[in-house]
C-alpha cells in the first residue's frame, strides 16, 4: 500500500469530524427550532438563508451523505485494498472541495456572515482534498 | 495476509495426496474464518461508530440551550414604548428584537398570529424594543432608526411589518443602499420622506435605540428575539404551540 499510514488515518479522522459536524447541523435543521441570533455566532444568518438548502434538501444533509460515502469508500479500500475505491473517494472529495469553496464564497460575499460549523466542514474537506491530491499524484 | 504461505510439499507424496493437500489449502477454514471475523469487526465497528456519532449529535443538538435562564424585565413598559394591543391587557409581551435578525423575522408573523388567536385576541399587549446586534448585522442600527422615524409619524408598526417582510431584500445591502430602501418604504406607507429621513439620521433616533439596547442588557438580554411575559423572561419557544402556551398560562395566572 503506497498510501502512508499517517495520511490514511488523517483522511479518516477528517471524514469523521466532517460527518459529525454535518450530522449536528442536519439534526438541528430537522428539529426546526428557530435558533435565536447571538453575538459571536453568525450561524442563524447562514443556516436560515436561501443557500442552506437545495430544493427541499438541507445542505447539511448533503454533507452528511458526502462524508458518509467518503468514509465507507475509505473503509472498503482498507478492507479490499482496491485502489479504485480510493480514487472514487478522491474524486468525491474534489467535488466536495469545489462545493466548500462555493459555500465560503456565498458566506463571504453574498450573505456576509461566516458560520463556524460551515468553516469546520470546509477545513476537513481541505485536509481530505490535500490527501486526495497526494493519492492521485502517487498513482 | 498469508495467502501466499504454502505448506512445503513433501517430495514423497503421492499425486493423490498432493491433490488432497491442495484442496485443503484452498478451503483453509481457519484462515478464511479469521479474515471473515476481521471484516465483520471492521464493518461492524464502522457502523457502530457512525451510529454513535449520529445519535450523539442528535442529542447534542437537542441540548443546545437556547437561553432559558429566567430574569426580570428591568425597564417597565412606558408611554415611550411602541405598543400594539389594548393598554389594559392582562398579558404584556415585550420583545427585544433586531430587524436584521432572521430569527426575529421568522417570529414576527408568529407573534402577529398569536395576537389574533381566538384565545388571546384583545388580551395581549405587544411591545417592541430595539436590540440591534450591530456587530453581526450591518444594517441593524439603521433599520431600528428607520422604525423609530416612522414611529414619530405614527406608523411604527407599518414600518416594522415592512422591514421584517422584506428583510432578505435589504439585509445584504450597503448602508447607503439600505437607507434608500427604507426611504422608499416610508413613501410606500405614506410618510413625509423628508421628515422621515431627518428623523432617521437624528441623534435622537440613535439615543432612543441605545436606551432600549441598554435596558435590554440590564435585563440580561444576550440574543434576539428575547421575550418577556408580564415582566419575566420567557424561555426561547421551541414551537408555536409552546409560545402560545406561555401566553395562555400567563393569562390564566392573572386574577
Amino acid at each position: 500500500m503506497r498510501l502512508p499510514k499517517y495520511l490514511a488515518i488523517a483522511f479518516c479522522i477528517a471524514a469523521l469530524i466532517g460527518f459529525a459536524d454535518a450530522a449536528y447541523l442536519t439534526a438541528q435543521h430537522l428539529r426546526g427550532v428557530i435558533p435565536p441570533c447571538v453575538v459571536l455566532n453568525n450561524c442563524e444568518q447562514v443556516l436560515t438563508s436561501a443557500y442552506a438548502s437545495v430544493g427541499p434538501v438541507p445542505v447539511a444533509a448533503l454533507g452528511l451523505g458526502y462524508y458518509g460515502a467518503v468514509l465507507l469508500l475509505l473503509i472498503a479500500f482498507f478492507d479490499t485494498k482496491n485502489r479504485k475505491l480510493l480514487h472514487i473517494a478522491s474524486w468525491l472529495v474534489s467535488a466536495g472541495m469545489l462545493a466548500s469553496l462555493y459555500f465560503i464564497y456565498v458566506q463571504l460575499f453574498i450573505i456576509g456572515a461566516l458560520c463556524p460549523y460551515c468553516l469546520v466542514s470546509a477545513f476537513t474537506t481541505t485536509v481530505m482534498f490535500a490527501i486526495a491530491v497526494r493519492v492521485m499524484y502517487l498513482d | 495476509m498469508n495467502e501466499n504461505e504454502q505448506i512445503p510439499m513433501d517430495e514423497g507424496m503421492t499425486r493423490q495426496e498432493r491433490r488432497e493437500l491442495k484442496r485443503v489449502q484452498r478451503t483453509a477454514p481457519p484462515l478464511m474464518q479469521r479474515k471473515g471475523v476481521r471484516r465483520l469487526l471492521l464493518w461492524g465497528g464502522v457502523l457502530v461508530v457512525l451510529g454513535l456519532i449520529g445519535w450523539g449529535m442528535v442529542k447534542l443538538s437537542a441540548n443546545v440551550q437556547l437561553p432559558t435562564e429566567s430574569g426580570a424585565l428591568s425597564v417597565p413598559v412606558s408611554a415611550q414604548d411602541n405598543t400594539r394591543g389594548p393598554a389594559d391587557a392582562p398579558v404584556t409581551l415585550v420583545e427585544y428584537s433586531d430587524f436584521q435578525c432572521p430569527a426575529c423575522g421568522a417570529f414576527a408573523p408568529v407573534v402577529d398570529n398569536l395576537l389574533k388567536d381566538p384565545d388571546l385576541v384583545g388580551k395581549v399587549r405587544f411591545v417592541y424594543r430595539y436590540f440591534p446586534l450591530t456587530s453581526i448585522h450591518a444594517n441593524a442600527q439603521l433599520s431600528s432608526q428607520a422604525a423609530y422615524a416612522a414611529g414619530l409619524q405614527g406608523k411604527f408598526w407599518e414600518m416594522h411589518d415592512l422591514l421584517f417582510k422584506n428583510q432578505t431584500t435589504w439585509q445584504g445591502k450597503s448602508s447607503a443602499g439600505a437607507r434608500d430602501t427604507f426611504v422608499e418604504y416610508a413613501r410606500t406607507i405614506g410618510l413625509n420622506a423628508l421628515a422621515f429621513t431627518t428623523a432617521m439620521d437624528s441623534a435622537a433616533a440613535a439615543a432612543r435605540v441605545k436606551a432600549d439596547f441598554d435596558g435590554g442588557l440590564q435585563s440580561g438580554v444576550n440574543s434576539t428575539p428575547t421575550f418577556f411575559v408580564n415582566g419575566t423572561k420567557m424561555p426561547h419557544p421551541q414551537s408555536i404551540a409552546q409560545f402560545k402556551q406561555f401566553l395562555t398560562s400567563a393569562l390564566n395566572a392573572t386574577p
